[in-house]
C-alpha cells in the first residue's frame, strides 16, 4: 500500500505546531536494542528521526487502533504501543524519568482521532448551551475564519453551506468513529462501572488502553455500552494513568530494584 | 519513510465515515480517471481497486485544500511544493458536496480550529475555560496563538 510520503513529509515540516516532541528510546524490530530517537507527535502520527537536527524523518507510526501500556522491560520508565489485532506490532519505548513517561503516555493516549472528535462534540454542546443561556445566536465557526482562508490551507469551496455546528445531528460515535474510538468509549464505561468495586491491585479486565503489566489485552467483543460523554472518559483516563504509574512504582520499589543506569548512554 | 503498514491496512478495514465508488485521477500528467472504492476513515482517505482487500494507497488529509471542480467533481490539492491535485468524480451533486464536507471536517487542523473557537467563546460567555475541568488547558494543541510568531519589539 502506498503511503504518499511527500504528504507526510510536508505535514511534519510545515510551520503548524507539533503536539509534543522529545527524545525517546525506541526498541528496534530487527536490531532489538533501544535506540535514541527524536520523536515528534503531531495529530495521530508519531514521527521519529535519528536526532533533532536531522532533516530527514526515518519513519512514522500511525496511532489509530492502539493501546498504550506500561511494559515489563529491562529499561526503567518504559511503555508500549500495542496494536491489538492479531499479527500487528507492539512498539516499545523508554524515557529518562517518570514525569516524561507520564507526559508521553498521556499525550499518546489522547492523540487518536476519536478523542478529539469526542472533545469537539462536548465543547460544541457546551457552546450551544452557553449561547442559549446568554440569549445569543450561535455562530458558525467556519464563517468567522472567512478572511483567513487565504492563509489557511483548508478552504471550504462552495460547500453545502454547512451549518454543521449550529444545527448538528448528533454524530453517532459508535458507527462512524474509528476502531480506537470504540475502545475509548467502551473502556470508559467499563471503568466507570467498575470504579467503586475495584481494589487498587485488580484491574477491570475490559480496559485495554492503560493496562497493567501482566494482564493481556482483552479480546474485542467483551465491551459494554459505549459512553458519549467526553468528560467521563477524560476523568477516568487521568485517574487511571496516575494510579497505574503509582502502582507500578510501588511494585518496583518493593522488589528492591537497584539504582544505577540501566541504559548505557555511552 | 518507514510506516506501520500492517496497522494502517488494519485501519482501512474499520468502519468508515464515508465510502463509495468514485472516479479517481492522480496528480501526474497523463494520469487517467480510474474507478476506485474510496473510504474516509479518521483523517485518512484510503482507495481500493474494486474487490481488493488491501488499499492501493492512503492519503493523509492534512495540509490540503478541497475544492469543487464542477457539478460532480471535487479535488484535493496537497500543499507541498508540487501542489499535486487528486480529482474525484461523483455520481450526484449531493454526493459531491457530502464528500467535500466530510473530508474538510476530518482533519486535525479543522478540529483544532473549531476547538479553539468554542473554547474562546465559552470562556467569553461563561467566564470559564471549558478545558480546565479536563485538566488539558495547557496542551500546546489547544493554544490560540501557537502558530503565530511574536511581534518584533517596537522601535524606541
Amino acid at each position: 500500500m502506498k503511503i504518499h510520503g511527500k504528504i507526510l513529509n510536508h505535514y511534519i515540516s510545515c510551520s503548524s505546531s507539533v503536539d509534543k516532541e522529545g527524545y525517546l528510546y525506541k526498541k528496534g524490530e530487527v536490531n532489538t536494542s533501544y535506540q535514541k530517537r527524536w520523536c515528534i507527535l503531531k495529530g495521530n502520527l508519531l514521527f521519529y528521526k535519528e536526532r533533532q537536527s536531522e532533516r530527514d524523518v526515518l519513519g512514522v507510526i500511525v496511532l489509530e487502533g492502539c493501546a498504550v501500556q506500561l511494559c515489563e522491560s529491562e529499561e526503567k520508565f518504559a511503555f508500549s504501543l500495542v496494536f491489538s489485532e492479531p499479527g500487528l506490532r507492539t512498539y516499545k519505548f523508554a524515557v529518562e524519568d517518570q514525569p516524561s513517561q507520564e507526559s508521553w503516555i498521556k499525550a499518546l493516549l489522547s492523540a487518536n482521532h476519536g478523542y478529539l472528535t469526542l472533545l469537539l462534540k462536548d465543547l460544541q454542546e457546551q457552546y450551544l448551551e452557553a449561547t442559549r443561556a446568554a440569549g445569543e445566536a450561535p455562530a458558525d465557526p467556519q464563517c468567522l475564519w472567512g478572511d483567513t482562508m487565504a492563509s489557511h490551507p483548508q478552504s471550504w469551496g462552495p460547500g453545502p453551506g454547512s451549518t454543521f455546528y449550529t444545527n448538528p445531528p448528533a454524530p453517532d460515535v459508535r458507527d462512524s468513529a474509528g476502531h480506537n474510538s470504540q475502545q475509548l468509549l467502551q473502556a470508559t464505561a467499563a471503568l466507570a462501572k467498575a470504579a467503586n468495586k475495584r481494589s487498587p491491585k485488580l484491574w477491570p479486565k475490559r480496559n485495554a488502553l492503560v493496562a497493567p503489566i501482566n494482564c493481556p489485552a482483552p479480546p474485542q467483543g467483551e465491551w459494554s455500552e459505549p459512553t458519549e460523554d467526553f468528560g467521563q472518559m477524560h476523568e477516568e483516563f487521568g485517574k487511571e494513568v496516575k494510579e497505574l504509574i503509582a502502582d507500578w512504582l510501588r511494585q518496583k520499589q518493593g522488589e528492591g530494584l537497584g539504582e544505577g543506569d540501566l541504559i548505557d548512554l555511552g | 519513510m518507514r510506516f506501520n503498514e500492517k496497522e494502517l491496512v488494519s485501519l482501512s478495514r474499520q468502519p468508515s465515515e464515508r465510502a463509495a465508488e468514485l472516479g479517481m485521477r492522480g496528480p501526474k500528467k497523463g494520469d487517467v480517471v480510474k474507478k476506485r472504492l474510496v473510504k474516509l476513515i479518521v483523517n485518512f482517505l484510503f482507495y481500493f481497486r474494486t474487490d481488493e482487500e488491501e488499499p492501493v494507497g492512503a492519503l493523509l488529509l492534512e495540509q490540503c485544500r478541497v475544492e469543487r471542480e464542477d457539478d460532480l467533481a471535487f479535488s484535493i490539492a496537497f500543499l507541498d511544493e508540487a501542489e499535486r491535485k487528486y480529482l474525484f468524480e461523483c455520481d450526484t451533486q449531493e454526493q459531491c458536496l457530502d464528500w467535500i464536507d466530510s473530508i474538510i471536517k476530518a482533519s486535525y487542523e479543522f478540529m483544532r480550529k473549531n476547538l479553539i473557537f468554542y473554547r474562546t467563546e465559552i470562556h467569553r460567555l461563561t467566564g470559564k475555560d471549558p478545558l480546565e475541568q479536563y485538566g488539558i488547558s495547557d496542551e500546546t494543541r489547544f493554544q490560540v496563538n501557537t502558530s503565530l510568531q511574536p511581534l518584533p519589539a517596537p522601535p524606541t
